[in-house]
């Protein structure tokens, strides 16, 4: 779950004290950045919507509900803050997870390099990079489960969907990375295999 | 749970005993997964599928923590903060006028009376159940503090760390501390065996009287233990683990299996005595420790030093020195503008 601690700073930040606050910031601000940056790539942009959710949980502090995870609450804060201000028409669609964008992953043919049988360590590398043009909601599950150390439910919440579809978006991002390490024949094989199991 | 041979890519890819051997291998490991193959040579691609994608998910975790804000801009936005939530709030009081209840003004001072203190008593009351007095140490980047906690245990805390503790410790109740940053804890052991706790998120160090280094920067925590004996709990998996001296442990959410390494433990601690001690280091880590203590931003522009390693003492007694030492020693080009340093 969270910090061991956030129950007790969270209730004297809910009592005013300013030094948990500034706590709190510290503590989640890098976190909160990097989330909403691999969102939305704007840096100015971002700080401002960190802004605005750190004067809004300040200005309410009376009103906020419990938490056992300030991390989580702040993530799902941000979310909601950077979607209002971009505005409806770029709002994600809910059930984004079961139409998910194939043309997105038709990028550079990383087959072909595996074939021609580049090092090892620079393939892992272009790997790491592709994980950059998964789908937004899959690359968004995995970023919050793996690299965020949220739990699936957290993710499922984040993300507007119930803890199934989290698990399979996650599922399917792995698939997807799965396919790019395999060339060809072989992988469409594999693939077609696992979808049967 | 199932056996491996009916694992999906999927299933090894949340099975922390799969995900802690790919990215921490022992000689343990190797055999098993060797074995193992062995008796499944059909499985061996999704295996080695899985393992690469391990591999690549590490690796994607590492750049995506590279976008960071730099000390200035957190401390300029705090600011931002700060001078937004000042300005005064006026809206919440204006409604009172409309209110059709309103009572004669007697009676409004009397009941405000009342209520006053209604609440204050009640607020004492809950005050006194709620904060056990919460002591909080924060260090700056670059200073690092020595302090005693009500035990008699003293804790070194490094640059940019946070430890807190409720002062009630009484005789013979556990001691428990929590640490966000990197500190080197030297615990007294007491009479009444009480245990000393460490948490650091989903890790707890238990100790009885000992010394030991505690990392947590970059959601990656490292003990390393110089004397005594300490048991890790590891809360994601209820794993517990008991560590000797000289031994290393890290935990993330990527490898949250815990597995020993053995290291000089020195090595980890000499930041105590303001040295830095380097063997076959490399540079991005040192470059990172630089970030980490002095919060630099630190940019290696050329492609040929990412791999380069440094082996070797430095001292850390400010920023100024340890670049001068990293450009003698090494011949590493250093050029500053501001917080950002870029190495050549």
């Amino acid at each position: 779950m969270a910090l061991s601690d956030d129950p007790i700073i969270w209730q004297q930040f809910r009592e005013g004290d300013e030094e948990a606050f500034a706590t709190i910031y510290r503590q989640h601000v890098q976190t909160l950045f990097r989330y909403g940056m691999s969102l939305q790539a704007d840096g100015d942009f971002i700080q401002d919507c960190i802004h605005d959710v750190f004067v809004e949980i300040w200005i309410k502090r009376q009103r906020v509900g419990d938490t056992d995870s300030i991390k989580y609450y702040l993530i799902k804060s941000l979310k909601n803050r950077i979607f209002n201000q971009l505005g409806r028409q770029q709002r994600q669609p809910p059930a984004g997870e079961f139409g998910t964008d194939v043309a997105a992953l038709s990028t550079p043919s990383y087959e072909e390099e595996w074939i021609r049988g580049e090092d090892e360590h620079v393939l892992l590398e272009r790997l790491a990079r592709y994980l950059d043009r998964l789908p937004p909601r899959q690359r968004e599950a995995l970023q919050l489960r793996f690299f965020e150390d949220l739990d699936y439910q957290q993710v499922a919440d984040i993300l507007s969907v119930n803890q199934q579809s989290a698990y399979n978006l996650i599922f399917r991002a792995l698939e997807e990375l799965r396919r790019h390490l395999l060339s060809g024949l072989l992988g469409a094989f594999l693939g077609l295999f696992c979808e049967i199991v | 749970m199932q056996p491996y041979e009916q694992y999906s890519f999927g299933d090894f890819l949340n099975d922390s005993y799969f995900l802690n051997s790919t990215l921490n291998p022992s000689d343990e490991t190797e055999r098993f997964w060797a074995n193992w193959l062995q008796q499944h040579p059909d499985k061996h691609p999704l295996w080695q599928e899985a393992h690469r994608a391990v591999l690549a998910l590490d690796q994607g975790q590492a750049q995506y923590q590279t976008r960071h804000l730099a000390e200035a801009q957190v401390n300029g936005l705090w600011a931002r903060i700060q001078q937004t939530t000042a300005a005064p709030q006026p809206q919440v009081f204006n409604k009172v006028y409309r209110n059709p209840w309103r009572m004669p003004r007697r009676w409004a001072i009397a009941a405000s009376v009342a209520a006053f203190l209604l609440l204050s008593g009640l607020g004492v009351y809950y005050w006194r159940l709620a904060t056990p007095g919460l002591t909080e140490q924060h260090t700056a980047y670059g200073q690092t503090q020595t302090l005693q906690l009500p035990d008699g245990s003293v804790v070194t805390l490094n640059a940019n760390s946070t430890l807190r503790y409720t002062d009630d410790w009484q005789q013979g109740t556990e001691r428990n501390v929590s640490l966000d940053g990197e500190a080197f804890f030297e615990i007294t052991h007491l009479k009444s065996n009480a245990r000393f706790v460490v948490h650091t998120g989903k890790l707890d160090v238990v100790v009885l009287g000992t010394k030991f280094n505690v990392n947590t920067r970059r959601n990656l925590t490292r003990v390393t233990l110089k004397e005594g004996k300490v048991q890790l709990n590891n809360l994601s998996n209820q794993q517990s683990l008991v560590m000797n001296p000289g031994e290393t442990v890290e935990w993330s959410a990527l490898r949250p299996t815990l597995a020993k390494k053995a290291v000089r433990a020195e090595r980890y601690a000499a930041w105590t005595e303001k040295r830095l001690v380097f063997e076959n280091t490399p540079l991005p880590e040192v470059a990172q420790m630089l970030e980490d203590t002095f919060g630099l931003t630190v940019k290696i522009d050329n492609p040929g030093l990412t791999n380069k390693t440094l082996s070797g003492e430095i001292s850390l007694e400010n920023e100024q020195i340890l670049l001068q030492a990293l450009h003698d020693l090494y011949g590493i080009e250093i050029s500053r503008q501001g917080n950002t340093i870029i190495l050549r």
